[in-house]
């Protein structure tokens, strides 16, 4: 009987790799909760960047930061997306580039959703 | 790999002996002997049949409450053993019942659904049951002696502190809880590696069941979310035990930090209930409207973004503690971003349903189905209340959030669990009643909405939740009397479907047993006796039932995959992650009994310390030190055994034996990494935040100096040459029989116990004292936990420097070696982190 050769599986990076979105999802996250704790417990609620208030603008550098390589990863995946398929017609490319595409639609919403308030609401309240 | 329905991998007939000689490596063990086996076939029924005792013991501690506050003024129970009787009711359902089930269900199921015969590790499946049996009923137990846990199920300081509790209440929670915990770690770490690596050939990502996909995420949510509440619970101790001021404001210590540590763990816990039993419905809805489920793609992507999203929502339980309303703020976003998924994932649902049209099966799953819609949509809707601040300043601490966590708890995962009851008792056993399901759906249906509805009316008059009684001429007495009828009602239905699993359910089933009775599409319907399934099914579909009608009678009969043990042992077919490629032939192991001597010991070296009986807990550490390492010696890296090769059919050689990253234990350890940085993350966390709360110049706070940077430099050089002393032993393993491996283990032992010593004793040069300040105290945290990983990789060195010594290390059998540098590797990386943190920061303060 002929050894059939086995195309070599991909990386197992591959697996984890559509998750990219939705972990930057959670280091702007981080990064904002951590940025107004310091501010509000360290007294800089009123501090001046740039002559805007410190929050605000702190708040709004992360969001950029994050969107930044959301799009890269949207970018890539959506180009990927229009390519054929290949691999003997799987649909697993197909399907996992999708599910990139989609968690980081989803994570770039709800960063924009998180961000938000930091334009509308005072950084610290009563007691600060 | 596109093979017509007719084509299979291997020809038939099979030859002569092939099947006799799988039964006979998969048998069981008879009578009393059976506690030691591990196939997932006994350890899954086992399993729920455990936690849906436990949902009956915490339900009757929900009938006690609602007996006390049928009217009001009654003192049926005294308020001390109220306050047990609400916390243990708490405890018993979301850490002995909840996640339990979930977790027992996918052991059960999960192997069949994904074309497996076994999970990867079945006795670390086995252990954790059985801790949490026994741990799980000794537990419920301190009820009976007055010393059950009293201060809610989350326990906040500073009640729970010694100066508020002193009995060992609390301590009970603390220590007794926390081996729960590792009992669901070590099942998660089993189902991610057998979800990813152990699937059929074939079955790529993409083709998945929805119920595994939910079980993957739920198992990833358990690594992260997990190592919060034991942090918490450790931390929480040693200021009990030791006064090390962790949660004490006088002292430096905040209870907020308990708070942020427990909701961490908390928030995503709900989900971690939720997903599976959503991956429930998921299966169950095609099958009863004979239709593929719509949007596979999108609820995976549901799926995952909620669990993701999870662990943003955690201050949402603290909105009355005063944090910064901006900080409010991007919780209750994150909470409303959340609500999109799980909103998709109903309207899937509903959609699949459609799509059916009359092809609907009206039967008591699909009750139990619709029953979940309806009650999970309401308490889903009283959630995005809750989850707007100021709503929720009104709502918070009542009975308004009594009914929102019943709604979503009952109606997101009870209602699907039972529906899952009796929609799969036939792939493990005999069909369940019909008639008494049905009227069990309907008993407890009622009895949900009669019980919890009012509480919502209840609690906006302003009734506070975990209260003993409540006054006359608030206007409270008609809602909490229909509350107490309606939990009646509800035990009424739980008696039903009790009775009907006992008249009815038999493991095996009767000889009128029915397969595949829903005619369902997916594989756990395949799996037949004690080895699961004959072959291991090519997958080319998301419905291999209904993509393949002949596949049940291919797989029995041997023509597909692996259709025979190649070495003479149980074996499962390890295969790539994302297309599912086969790999390798992996070992598994059968029964034994270290690791119920593992199990035994483990739980009752923690109930010991409550007391503490400090004598005995050192008996039962030994005992379950014995029980692992007998464990390991005896049934783990045996090397290649039989032949190197073998042919699994389709012209796929497979090897028997592999080392290195491909295989599944690389994989666990991997997950075990996770799960202790995931811990340090939280310590790193808490020193980090106790920092923020104490103010400019208070860190090292008078009193209190910085670690002795010479010690610390030191530290981090000897850690290093721990590094460089494993690695050195694994390049030089050969064969085995050299010394330079064994000296270099040897020289990483002592540079590894140097330098935690030196470690140590930096701080104690600062001078940092645990008890003076919470800054010492985090910063001897964090040296406890990083001594902890010190202790059992200097046990791992000596261990692997035996094997080696006797012969059982060398060649191809190096699992030992490779697995212990990866563990090695971590906890030295861990330490230099915490020198980095404890030496670097406080001096980088301006």
């Amino acid at each position: 009987m002929t050894t059939r050769i086995i195309p070599p599986p991909r990386h197992a990076a591959t697996v984890f790799a559509g998750a990219a979105g939705l972990v930057l999802w959670a280091l702007h996250f981080t990064a904002i909760y951590a940025i107004t704790a310091f501010a509000c417990e360290r007294g800089r609620e009123d501090a001046l960047l740039f002559g805007l208030p410190w929050v605000p603008v702190m708040i709004g550098l992360a969001t950029l930061a994050i969107l930044l390589p959301l799009a890269l990863v949207l970018r890539f995946t959506l180009r990927g997306l229009g390519r054929p398929v290949v691999e003997g017609g799987e649909t697993e490319p197909r399907f996992t580039l999708w599910f990139t595409a989609a968690t980081s639609f989803y994570a770039v919403a709800a960063v924009l959703l998180q961000a938000a308030p930091a334009m509308v609401l005072p950084a610290c309240g009563v007691g600060y | 790999m596109s093979i017509s329905p007719v084509e299979t991998p291997n020809t038939l007939p099979r030859p002569a002996g092939e099947l006799e000689a799988l039964k006979h490596v998969w048998r069981m063990p008879k009578g009393w002997r059976l506690i030691s086996e591990v196939n997932n076939s006994v350890v899954g029924p086992m399993f729920v049949a455990t936690a849906l005792l436990f949902f009956l013991l915490a339900g009757i501690l929900g009938l006690i409450i609602r007996a006390q506050l049928a009217f009001p003024g009654l003192t049926l129970v005294d308020p001390d053993t109220y306050n047990q009787v609400f916390t243990m009711h708490g405890t018993v359902m979301m850490f002995l019942f909840a996640v339990p089930a979930v977790e027992a269900v996918a052991i059960a199921l999960l192997p069949g659904m994904i074309g497996a015969r076994e999970l990867p590790f079945p006795r670390l499946g086995a252990f954790s049951f059985l801790i949490y049996l026994v741990g799980g009923l000794i537990f419920y137990a301190s009820l009976l002696f007055g010393i059950a846990p009293d201060g809610g199920w989350f326990m906040y300081p500073p009640l729970t502190s010694k100066a508020f509790s002193p009995g060992i209440n609390t301590d009970m929670y603390l220590l007794g809880i926390g081996f729960i915990e590792i009992s669901a770690i070590a099942g998660a770490i089993e189902l991610i590696v057998g979800i990813l690596r152990c699937r059929a050939p074939g079955m790529t990502l993409g083709r998945m069941p929805i119920y595994a996909w939910a079980i993957l995420i739920f198992a990833t949510m358990v690594i992260f979310a997990f190592p919060a509440v034991i942090i918490a619970s450790t931390l929480l101790e040693l200021e009990r035990a030791f006064d090390w001021p962790f949660f004490l404001p006088e002292r430096g210590g905040d209870p907020m930090l308990w708070q942020h540590l427990f909701w961490f763990f908390g928030h995503p816990e709900v989900y971690v209930i939720f997903l599976p039993a959503a991956g429930m419905v998921s299966m169950i809805v095609p099958a009863m409207a004979g239709a593929r489920l719509v949007g596979y793609s999108m609820v995976v992507a549901a799926l995952v973004g909620t669990g993701f999203l999870s662990f943003g929502l955690w201050v949402h339980h603290m909105y009355t503690t005063g944090i910064p309303p901006l900080s409010l703020s991007f919780f209750a976003a994150a909470g409303f971003a959340v609500s999109i998924p799980s909103g998709l994932q109903v309207f899937v649902w509903i959609a699949t349903f459609a799509r059916a049209g009359r092809r609907i099966q009206f039967s008591t799953p699909a009750l139990f189905i619709l029953g979940f819609l309806f009650i999970f949509v309401i308490g889903g809707l009283t959630g995005v209340m809750v989850s707007v601040t100021p709503f929720d300043w009104q709502a918070h601490d009542t009975y308004f959030i009594v009914a929102h966590l019943h709604y979503v708890l009952i109606g997101g995962m009870v209602f699907p669990l039972f529906a899952a009851l009796y929609y799969w008792a036939p792939s493990v056993g005999s069909q369940l009643s019909e008639r008494l399901g049905k009227t069990a759906f309907w008993l407890l249906f009622l009895g949900t909405n009669v019980t919890f509805f009012p509480m919502h009316i209840s609690g906006l008059m302003g009734m506070p939740r975990r209260i003993y009684t409540y006054p006359t001429g608030f206007g409270l007495e008609l809602h909490n009397l229909i509350s107490s009828i309606g939990a009646a009602m509800f035990a009424t239905g739980a008696f039903v479907l009790l009775l009907d699993v006992v008249k009815n359910f038999r493991i095996g089933g009767n000889a009128n047993r029915q397969d595949n009775p829903w005619r369902a599409g997916t594989m756990e319907w395949l799996s037949g006796p004690e080895y699961g399934l004959r072959s291991i099914p090519l997958v080319q579909d998301r419905y291999p039932l209904w993509h393949n009608p002949q596949l049940k009678p291919q797989v029995e009969a041997g023509a597909h995959y692996f259709p025979f043990t190649a070495t003479g042992r149980r074996e499962a077919l390890i295969s790539s992650p994302a297309e599912a490629t086969p790999q390798y032939i992996a070992f598994v192991g059968g029964p034994g009994w270290w690791h119920v001597l593992a199990a035994g010991g483990t739980a009752f070296f923690f109930l010991s310390l409550v007391a503490p009986f400090l004598i005995a807990a050192a008996v039962f550490g030994l005992l379950a030190l014995v029980g692992f390492i007998g464990w390991l010696w005896t049934g783990s890296d045996f090397g290649p055994v039989g032949p190197a090769e073998a042919d699994i059919g389709g012209g796929i050689v497979l090897p028997t034996h592999a080392t290195g990253p491909v295989t599944a234990s690389w994989w666990a350890m991997i997950c075990v990494m996770l799960v202790s940085g995931t811990a340090y993350a939280c310590l790193i966390g808490s020193y980090l935040f106790l920092w923020l709360v104490n103010g400019e110049g208070m860190w090292p706070p008078p009193g209190l100096g910085l670690p002795a940077l010479e010690w610390g430099l030191g530290a981090f050089a000897m850690y290093a040459g721990a590094g460089l002393s494993v690695t050195v032993a694994a390049w030089t393993l050969g064969d085995g029989r050299g010394w330079t491996h064994r000296l270099a283990l040897l020289a990483g032992v002592a540079l590894l116990a140097g330098g935690l010593m030196s470690d140590g004793w930096a701080l104690w040069q600062g001078p940092i004292w645990p008890t003076v300040h919470a800054y010492g105290a985090s910063a001897w945290g964090l040296f406890v936990w990083q001594a902890a990983h010190v202790a059992i990789g200097v046990l791992m060195g000596f261990y692997t420097l035996a094997r080696s010594l006797t012969g059982r290390l060398g060649g191809q059998r190096r699992l030992t070696l490779d697995n212990i540098r990866l563990f090695w590797l971590y906890t030295i990386g861990q330490g230099m982190v915490g020198l980095v943190l404890l030496h670097g920061f406080p001096r980088l303060l301006p």
